[in-house]
């Protein structure tokens, strides 16, 4: 019974896979074709988190004679579950939505033996369209996941404030580092981005292609912290750090929201939610209108293009033990490219279109001094592909050493060695050969 | 001795329900944990082996959160038995309504748990919104971070812990002191015994078997810790780690990564370290023993 | 009252103290988790901590929580009902039963099971997981009401507490009188012991229900339907789901925040300390004193 139909279906010539998606795309929850074991009526069972929630309430309706049940789950275990279901051949839901972008190396992996390869399923133009935006979720050639939202980092900054000061948006991490020097000396007390959070490694080392996820061949990874494009993120920091401008702690601890209401947070490299959900809300920084920005996220020196990380950004999934992989497929597809659900929803829309929609929407927010779409857009396809989502998860180690050292008063590069010691032995844990 | 047979055979039956229970909620699964533990995933399949606990020890994270551990029991047990037993008698010093009423307050924060609790708990010691926030001002913590620093960490879980965790006992204890004969307190009153010396001397002696038991029960529970870490990093995500404790390293080995055996390994050590505790305080107590023996 | 016992004596005013000194420390936190739910997120993070919000904004947050999902949070209040009287009804019958026999009977092996109800109590949650899940799988219980209620029918603590009070509160010479009066050992148990045992069970079934109350794990591991979630798991799920507690999660638009979150946690203290109000008139003091020895 496990997919006798898939690899049939892979070695078929690639027209017929064509056929498929167009039949697919023209015939939603209709009558099957080809695949053998795809049964179009078998009911779905959809996990997702509860923002996501309603959109999927919004397919069903859409669609009534899809038999759809859709439930929320807690994130924090569901690794486990899948485990769970795996031994007990059942349970498993057919279609996912995952918050946490790197679990789709687990969910793909062997030991999890979960996701779905989607590249028959979604039609060729669909997977054209996301552009570069499901690179995470292409693992040794196979694309797992479609990706939902994108949280490709900006250079977050005070419009009024930097005209106030007479100070130019950076268009390099060098001139990030000067102005943050000019800032420290001429306007103590205001900030220009915060590493004391487990952010620091996708605002910083992601975007500059520090080695700590690059994947280079199936289960091998190449972790090094000693490499230059890491010790020029810690160059950076650390004077910025010692000299008070870039905040010890993090963009959602207590004091930089207080900077925040004081309005005293000159520059944020952070992700594209930022403006919406750290700057804006009341309880957050609570900026008043018409004061923030967007720019280009800075180039490295010796980059010819300006990089950014992804700072998250939710996957779609299909369980490779769905008995109507189409039907999953359809639905996931749905989800991560419709433009009407994808324009209301909360973050930077994956997929091209979409975001289009999604920018529309958002272009004369008054909140923002100026439109700051341009900027997200510049940088949506723009996150580094040096780094990859990998079995293992970064942020732990991340918090636990430079993090850790960065709050405690010390620097960075103090926790760079451990960094590369925990991340190693994690990696090695799950199975990577690490070089 | 007829009557005695009969009184065992009722006894059998009375019990029947709960070995069921015991064996297939508890020893069976608990068994089933064990052999986990020895079962090794390899490339080429499941073998029996002691890889898992080779790992286990050999990895990163495993001495630090044990030392962790160690510092928590040796500041929290203390506090806890200490305090508990305190609490407990002075409010049994004067029975009312007031002390109906302290227990309650003493239990509820006790009940608030899942994500209410990790709100609850983060807001009284954040400097900027706590309550407390003065008194944690006035002992030189001005920032959430200069709260949450690594040495602080050992002590705040033990504070919450404490907070959390004493009422239950209390409450128990307090049942426990119910129970004491009034003639057997009154006849301490006519032998001019004052109320510490009730306490300490007549109180404590007949309800050493709860005291016993909750030491015993408070030892695993400090060996196992899991929910104070787990939900003082669940909302800083900076403060400790998710693998500060063994127990949250054990979780962590089987929630992030699957791996179901190593966690296994954990778990038995914590087993066995609290039953060999555990079976220390026994022998050298007559824990066991009833009525019926003498 | 004579006179001399009002006195405030320096001893009494130290007592005072140091119970209303831990009070102090257990009611701060629960009246402002009893205040936040009347604030906006906004106030919570930067108005005076103990300060009142308003009606309307309690009431805005009970519908915020209401109107997720359809108002599914009275399914899974009605669901922890369930599951927590189901338990608590197996659990403290099997325990009780259990421990009167091991402490009144002649039960062949009733230290060895003495020792396993002990190491029954401290295996690690963690440990158990995965054998329970696969246990209930292969008699297909998963996702349903007894997946949840029979595991925690498993209730070794309670076994063992009533274990204890029977063997220092029972006394022999009573169920000698029983005997003598023609009763059968199951007559002894329901007319003589039973209701000498009522400040046990009250105890019990206290516990038995907050703990069932207030479950996660199981029912999280168990349950994969949303409509037969229990309100920790439910609640767990909708918050997990939203930036409330953990920003770095990104955007959301539902309204579900941090006072939404203590207005949740709320909802599941409140009926404990009903519950325990309830049971406290059960854990009245003198049954025992004068019965015996008298």
């Amino acid at each position: 019974m496990k997919l006798p139909a898939f690899p049939a279906a892979r070695r078929a010539v690639p027209a017929v896979a064509a056929g498929l998606a167009l039949a697919l795309t023209a015939c939603s929850g209709g009558a099957s074709t080809g695949a053998a074991a795809d049964d179009p009526n078998a009911p779905l069972l959809v996990w997702t988190d509860s923002t996501r929630q309603p959109a999927f309430e919004a397919y069903q309706k859409a669609n009534p004679d899809v038999k759809m049940k859709i439930e929320t789950y807690d994130s924090a275990a569901l690794l486990t579950k899948i485990q769970l279901f795996n031994r007990t051949g059942k349970g498993w839901p057919d279609v996912l939505f995952d918050a946490v972008p790197n679990e789709v190396a687990s969910l793909s992996s062997k030991l999890f033996d979960y996701a779905q390869p989607l590249n028959d399923l979604v039609p060729a133009d669909v997977q054209k369209n996301f552009g570069t935006a499901n690179a995470g979720c292409t693992i040794d050639g196979q694309l797992y996941c479609l990706k939902n939202d994108l949280a490709q980092s900006v250079l977050w900054y005070d419009k009024t404030l930097m005209g106030e000061f007479g100070y130019e948006v950076p268009k390099t991490w060098d001139e990030y580092a000067a102005l943050g020097q000019k800032v420290a000396a001429e306007h103590p007390g205001y900030i220009i981005g915060t590493a004391g959070f487990k952010f620091v490694y996708y605002d910083f080392f992601w975007s500059s292609g520090c080695p700590l996820q690059t994947v280079t061949g199936p289960q091998q990874v190449k972790i090094d912290t000693k490499d230059p494009k890491c010790t020029r993120v810690t160059n950076l920091l650390d004077p910025l750090i010692e000299k008070g401008v870039v905040s010890r702690s993090g963009p959602f601890d207590a004091d930089v929201v207080k900077l925040g209401k004081e309005k005293k947070i000159l520059m944020m490299p952070g992700a594209s939610w930022y403006g919406d959900f750290v700057f804006k809300p009341e309880s957050s920084y609570a900026l008043p209108q018409g004061r923030l920005a967007a720019a280009p996220y800075p180039t490295w020196s010796g980059e010819s293009k300006a990089w950014s990380g992804a700072t998250g950004g939710g996957i779609f999934l299909v369980s490779k033990h769905s008995k109507n992989k189409k039907g999953a497929a359809a639905i996931a597809q749905w989800m991560a490219t419709d433009p009407g659900v994808q324009a209301e929803a909360p973050t930077y829309p994956a997929y091209g279109p979409a975001a289009e929609a999604w920018a529309a929407k958002r272009a004369d927010d008054p909140f923002y001094a100026e439109n700051p779409i341009p900027a997200l857009k510049a940088q949506a396809d723009l996150i580094n592909p040096a780094e990859s989502n990998t079995a293992y998860g970064v942020e732990d180690a991340i918090t636990g050493t430079v993090v850790a050292k960065v709050r405690a008063g010390g620097t960075l590069a103090d926790g760079m060695e451990d960094l590369q010691a925990q991340l190693t032995q994690l990696a090695q844990s799950v199975g990577y050969a690490v070089n | 001795m007829s009557s005695r047979r009969r009184g065992t055979w009722t006894g059998l039956l009375f019990v029947l329900p709960y070995i069921v229970l015991l064996v297939a909620f508890g020893l069976g699964p608990a068994a089933y944990a064990v052999y986990t533990s020895f079962v090794v995933s390899a490339p080429t399949g499941d073998a029996l082996g002691l890889d898992n606990y080779a790992a286990t020890l050999g990895d990163f994270r495993f001495w630090p959160a044990a030392a962790n551990v160690a510092l928590f029991l040796a500041i929290w047990l203390p506090i806890m038995v200490v305090g508990v037993l305190a609490l407990a008698l002075l409010l049994h010093d004067r029975p009312s309504r007031f002390s109906g009423v302290m227990r309650l307050v003493y239990f509820l924060p006790g009940a608030v748990t899942g994500s209410a609790g990790i709100l609850l708990w983060y807001c009284m010691l954040e400097p900027s919104i706590s309550p407390f926030g003065p008194a944690l001002r006035a002992m030189g913590f001005e920032r959430g971070s200069d709260v949450f620093a690594d040495s602080n960490l050992v002590l705040i879980f033990a504070g919450i812990a404490f907070i959390t965790g004493a009422g239950q006992w209390i409450v128990i204890m307090y049942g426990a002191m119910q129970n004491i004969p009034e003639d057997v307190l009154e006849a301490a009153a006519l032998d001019g015994a004052g109320p510490i010396r009730t306490a300490i001397f007549v109180k404590l002696p007949l309800v050493s078997k709860y005291v016993l038991y909750m030491v015993i029960l408070s030892l695993a529970a400090g060996l196992q810790l899991f929910v104070e870490p787990q939900l003082i990093y669940g909302i800083t995500k900076t403060a400790g780690s998710p693998w500060w404790s063994l127990n949250q390293f054990g979780y962590a080995l089987a929630f992030q990564t699957g791996n179901f055996g190593g966690a296994a390994t954990i778990s038995l050590i914590l087993l066995v370290l609290s039953c060999v505790a555990a079976m220390l305080f026994i022998t050298r107590t007559d824990f066991f023993s009833t009525e019926v023996d003498r | 009252m004579s006179s001399h016992r009002h006195r405030v004596t320096p001893l009494r005013a130290l007592k005072g103290l140091v119970l209303l000194g831990f009070a102090v420390f257990c009611v701060v936190p629960l009246v402002w988790l009893l205040l936040a739910p009347t604030k906006t997120d906004a106030e919570l993070v930067s108005g005076a901590t103990m300060s009142f919000g308003s009606f309307d904004q309690l009431a805005a947050a009970a519908r915020h929580l209401m109107d997720y999902n359809d108002g599914v949070l009275v399914q899974w209040a009605w669901n922890s009902v369930l599951y927590a009287v189901g338990s608590l009804v197996l659990s403290v019958g099997s325990s009780v039963l259990a421990g009167y026999a091991l402490a009144v009977t002649h039960l062949p092996g009733r230290r060895l099971l003495l020792v396993l109800t002990l190491v029954g109590m401290l295996v690690p949650p963690t440990a158990l997981v995965l054998p329970l899940f696969l246990e209930i799988n292969a008699v297909q219980l998963t996702n349903t009401a007894l997946s949840v209620i029979l595991p925690a029918a498993f209730y070794p603590f309670g076994t063992y507490l009533a274990f204890i009070y029977f063997s220092t509160s029972m006394p022999v010479e009573l169920l000698e009188a029983g005997r003598l009066d023609g009763l059968s050992e199951a007559g002894l148990f329901w007319h003589v012991a039973r209701p000498l045992a009522t400040p046990l069970m009250g105890l019990l079934a206290f516990f038995s229900f907050v703990a069932n109350w207030n479950n996660y794990f199981l029912p999280y591991v168990m349950l994969s339907e949303e409509a037969k979630y229990n309100l920790p798991v439910g609640l767990g799920a909708v918050i997990s789901g939203t930036p409330a507690l953990n920003p770095a999660n990104g955007g959301s638009f539902l309204p579900i925040t941090r006072p939404e979150v203590a207005l949740a946690g709320l909802i599941i203290v409140l009926p404990i300390a009903v519950v325990f109000v309830f049971c406290q008139r059960y854990l009245v003091r003198g049954i025992l004193s004068g019965a015996t020895k008298g």
